[in-house]
């Protein structure tokens, strides 16, 4: 059944569909970013670097919160681009491997206006400076005006469900298998980043040097510490949580 | 005078019989002249016929009826007044309404007319009282000195003041010359009632004119005596007018003008309202002046301005929102109201089964324990959301306390749609449902769709400040048509007779009510069908403030109705300040036992304390008159202690005027005037039947009064009756030729 229903989620992300008219059927539904890379426009092909860890990572997730929150969210994962007008009905985006994007000018306008509109990005695995850099230049074309920080352990998001005073770099599954913590020679340490608006809420909440989704992904497989998958479940509830509260 | 006198007599007065004539002795004539009659019509008219016999018998024997009745001497019997015995009171309004006039004042036509009824009751040789009439009643020897100087005029005060005045003598009746102006609002019912009671009929005449078309007179002005900094006041105002026109109403806080908007007089009434929408852009205690520019041909104009007081004041209200599971509503709502000062959220919100998270708190032990389960705690806040949540995660009492936070404690509740909120929630079968403006769905129904739809004002909603998101009408309902759709919507069921609908959404089966609101007890009950509005501001422009406007409006008219834990007020009634503080304990019951008192304060400096003393029946509420107050702003501060400890305080302010009640109001109030007669058995009199009252005044049941037997026998009638007896004999006679 679980092979069926990932076929099934599988058809609905390749096909070109407007997102607008798919009804709601629950509060939360998980929407992933869809962007270009290298000057192109995104494709839903299955190897494009903001599909990486769909659907499993969604699907796994989805369960946790479900079973440890009263949030109402529906099992299926939804793609959104920042050019289609559908974005503004996913109050959360999730992207990965935001050091590969490339924004258009027109991306960088929506996207700054969802997020000053009240939308909450949660970007993850992406690693190493070079990706960094990449992602940083983008943002700051978003908000020239506002950095990006280190998240102080006493911020709510580390408190709104969970207390993670105790967090840890979280590797993608290669990384353990390798037996390191990383998943570019140069992505140590991890860092707790986001970007705030002007009344100290997270708009913005960054995962660097770690892979959250290949923790949620893989937390079915035997292989990948279940210590570290408890904490991806708990981190990403929290922004889960943070973003419908502030 | 076929009846010898008039009906009005015989409508006061009783027939009776003088004659000493025993009953029998009459009975036993009447008798035997029935025997006769008939003996004679059988022996001496053999050729006639049974008909003819009976009529010619009953003719003849009603003539010796009539012949009997008169020897016993009918009368008719009347009280009139014992001449010389009795007392009138002649009574002449002076309030300054009374220097109106055309030509001549009202006050001077009065005069007139008081002189004229008094000369035409000479014959009855009555003591004459005379009173001055303004907001008491006033006893003058003579009328001659008297002028229009009474700043406030009280009908029925004044006159029972006569009548308490009167009481030692034998008064007959009263008569009053007045324009009907009272500026107390009376007479009222009750007030009708006990001038009733006493027995004493009160004629009157009305001077003056009750249309006057070249006046606009401003009659009401009603503005909240307080509100929020940056807020929408909206003031209604009523122009008194008696004819059609256009003209334009002004409104200023000082030098400023902050209103002018033009009128049209309405052709087919006598009085125009229009609400203004205000904006005062300074703090504090703000004196707003309201005035209508004159008609072309238009002589009095202080009856064209009206002044009120209002205090623009920051207050903090406090909102306790309960959300029963992580809504986008939740969060976007928070945001909304984020940068509005004076509105506090307290939010409890259940993320988990067994973890709330709590945000805006005041203290870390606010909601440690979850819901309030005690008045004093829940009855902190001054309105209460309830989102999408179960009425069964509720034990019953704090059902019953959330049932006294609005009928008792004047609160508003707000219960918000979701899919585990209204019908679905269970309310519809709660012991709350008899609150609730709507009969909300059985549980067992699921009636919340996530469907987007739009969301329109009704025209209930289009008149209220709180949904106001445009300046004017028309742009408001457009503002409202271009709002994106909002994300779900739940089926409300019926509404209860007192409900409103403020909001309706379209959905593809029709429009349903969205937005429904009902009054209960002393608070108020809305259903806010939706927990969508948050699309309104992620699919709206960021610098676009609808959202946030809705939400600080909405909340703000939620709070605005719930009564302070302590309140004072003042209100200025002709000279009089009246104040009337309420203090309550933590659980809202009323505060007895209290030592309170007030500070007031004159605009020019004056000030004094005074002790508030406790209101008989009305336990909490304490109440002090100023009398002889001066016109113009009064600030109070009313301060309550119990042994020795501070209670609470309260502020308010007031604008007197005690002088312009009287020229708030120049058409003369006949109607009034004669709802006084009729009820205490008067008469309402025209200036030119003036006459009629010697007649009145002669036969008043009230004073002293003897009886007045007045022979009737002699009437024509009675000539008239016998020879119409005779003589239809006499004809049939002749006719029948037979008998």
């Amino acid at each position: 059944m679980t092979v069926i229903g990932l076929c099934i989620l599988g058809n609905q992300a390749l096909a070109e569909v407007n997102y607008r008219d798919i009804p709601m059927q629950a509060e939360f539904h998980f929407a992933r970013l869809a962007f270009g890379v290298n000057g192109r426009q995104f494709s839903s092909s299955r190897g494009e670097p903001w599909l990486r860890d769909w659907p499993e990572a969604e699907f796994h997730f989805l369960q946790g919160v479900r079973r440890m929150t009263r949030l109402s969210a529906e099992g299926d994962s939804r793609q959104v681009s920042l050019t289609n007008d559908a974005l503004f009905d996913y109050p959360v985006i999730y992207a990965v491997k935001v050091g590969y994007w490339f924004l258009s000018n027109q991306e960088i306008e929506r996207l700054r206006e969802y997020l000053l509109r009240g939308g909450f990005l949660i970007v993850d695995d992406f690693h190493g400076p070079i990706e960094w850099a990449q992602f940083a230049v983008s943002m700051r074309k978003v908000f020239p005006g506002r950095a990006i920080v280190d998240i102080p352990d006493e911020d709510e998001i580390f408190h709104v469900h969970y207390d993670l005073d105790d967090r840890q770099q979280i590797p993608g599954i290669n990384s353990i298998y390798s037996g390191v913590s990383w998943e570019h020679p140069l992505g140590v340490p991890e860092y707790w980043r986001g970007i705030y608006d002007d009344h100290g809420r997270i708009m913005v909440a960054i995962n660097f040097n770690m892979d959250l989704g290949d923790a949620w992904e893989h937390a079915d497989d035997a292989i990948y510490p279940e210590p570290l998958t408890a904490l991806a479940y708990r981190i990403g509830i929290n922004y889960l949580i943070y973003a419908m509260t502030h | 005078m076929l009846f010898k006198y008039s009906r009005d007599d015989y409508g006061r007065g009783e027939l009776v019989f003088t004659g000493d004539w025993a009953i029998g002795l009459l009975v036993g004539i009447a008798a035997f002249a029935a025997i006769a009659i008939t003996a004679v019509l059988l022996w001496q008219r053999k050729g006639a016929g049974v008909a003819q016999r009976i009529t010619v018998g009953l003719l003849q024997f009603g003539v010796v009826l009539v012949v009997l009745a008169m020897l016993q001497q009918p009368a008719l019997k009347t009280e009139t007044l014992k001449t010389g015995e009795n007392t009138l009171a002649l009574v002449l309004d002076n309030s300054q309404s009374m220097q109106y006039g055309d030509g001549a004042s009202r006050l001077d036509r009065g005069r007139e007319q008081l002189a004229a009824a008094a000369a035409s009751l000479d014959p009855l040789a009555l003591t004459m009282r005379r009173f001055e009439l303004a907001a008491t009643a006033t006893s003058v020897t003579s009328f001659e000195a008297t002028q229009p100087s009474g700043s406030a005029t009280s009908l029925a005060a004044s006159l029972q003041a006569v009548l308490a005045e009167a009481r030692s003598s034998s008064l007959a009746a009263i008569v009053l010359v007045s324009d009907g102006v009272d500026t107390a609002g009376g007479p009222s019912a009750e007030q009708l009632l006990e001038l009733a009671s006493f027995g004493v009929p009160i004629h009157t005449i009305a001077v003056g004119r009750d249309r006057m078309p070249e006046d606009l007179e401003l009659t009401q002005v009603d503005v909240p005596a307080k509100a929020l900094p940056g807020s929408t006041l909206t003031a209604r105002v009523s122009i008194r007018h008696d004819a059609p026109g256009t003209t334009r109403i002004k409104v200023y806080d000082g030098d400023e003008l902050l209103v002018s908007d033009p009128v049209t007089l309405q052709p087919d009434a006598n009085t125009t309202s229009v609400w203004l929408d205000i904006e005062p852009t300074n703090t504090g205690h703000r004196q707003l002046s309201f005035s209508v520019d004159p008609l072309s041909d238009e002589r009095e104009l202080r009856n064209n301005r009206l002044a009120t007081l209002t205090n623009i004041e920051g207050q903090s209200y406090r909102i306790l929102y309960f959300e029963g599971e992580p809504r986008w509503e939740y969060k976007f709502l928070r945001r909304a109201i984020a940068d509005d000062a004076e509105l506090h959220l307290v939010s409890l919100l259940g993320v988990s089964p067994n973890k709330f998270y709590r945000q805006g708190l005041e203290s870390p032990q606010q909601l440690e324990d979850g819901f309030p389960t005690t008045r004093a705690e829940l009855f902190a806040y001054d309105a209460l959301i309830i989102g999408s949540v179960a009425a069964a995660s509720f034990s019953p009492q704090q059902l019953a306390i959330m049932r006294d936070f609005v009928s008792e404690r004047g609160g508003s509740l707000l219960l918000l749609a979701g899919p585990h909120g209204l019908g679905n929630g269970g309310w519809g079968q709660s012991t709350l449902a008899d609150l609730l403006p709507a009969r909300l769905p059985p549980s067992a129904t699921d009636t919340f769709v996530r469907k987007k739809a739009p969301a329109a004002l009704t025209p209930q909603g289009a008149m209220l400040p709180m949904l106001r998101l445009a300046d004017t009408a028309a742009s408001n309902r457009r503002s409202w048509d271009e709002l994106p759709d909002v994300a779900d919507y739940q089926q409300t069921g019926s509404l209860k007779p007192a409900a409103s609908a403020l909001l309706n959404v379209n959905t593809d089966s029709g429009a349903q009510p969205l937005l429904i609101t009902q009054p209960f007890g002393r608070g108020h009950t809305f259903i806010f069908a939706t927990g969508g509005t948050w699309r309104w501001q992620m699919s709206l422009p960021v610098d676009d403030q609808r959202h946030e406007t809705f939400w600080r409006q909405f909340l703000r008219g939620l709070v605005a109705t719930a009564p302070p834990r302590v309140s004072v007020s003042a209100v200025a009634a002709a000279s009089t300040l009246r104040l009337r503080a309420e203090f309550r304990d933590a659980a809202f019951g009323p505060a007895a036992d209290l030592n309170a008192f007030a500070a007031v304060a004159h605009e020019q400096g004056a000030s004094r304390m005074i002790d508030l003393l406790p209101s008989p029946g009305e336990p909490g509420v304490y109440v002090a008159d100023i009398e002889s107050a001066l016109a113009g702003s009064w600030y109070v501060e009313a301060v309550a202690e119990r042994d020795g400890e501070p209670f609470g305080i309260a502020r308010t302010s007031t604008y007197a005027d005690p002088g312009q009640a009287e020229f708030s109001s120049i058409r003369s109030n006949a109607a009034a005037l004669r709802r006084l007669s009729a009820a205490t058995g008067g008469r309402h009199l025209e200036p030119d039947a003036i006459g009629a009252l010697a007649d009145l005044v002669r036969y008043s049941s009230a004073g002293i009064t003897e009886a007045v037997y007045r022979p009737v026998w002699d009437a024509p009638i009675v000539l008239l009756l016998l020879l119409l007896l005779k003589s239809g004999e006499w004809l049939l006679r002749r006719h029948w030729k037979s008998i």
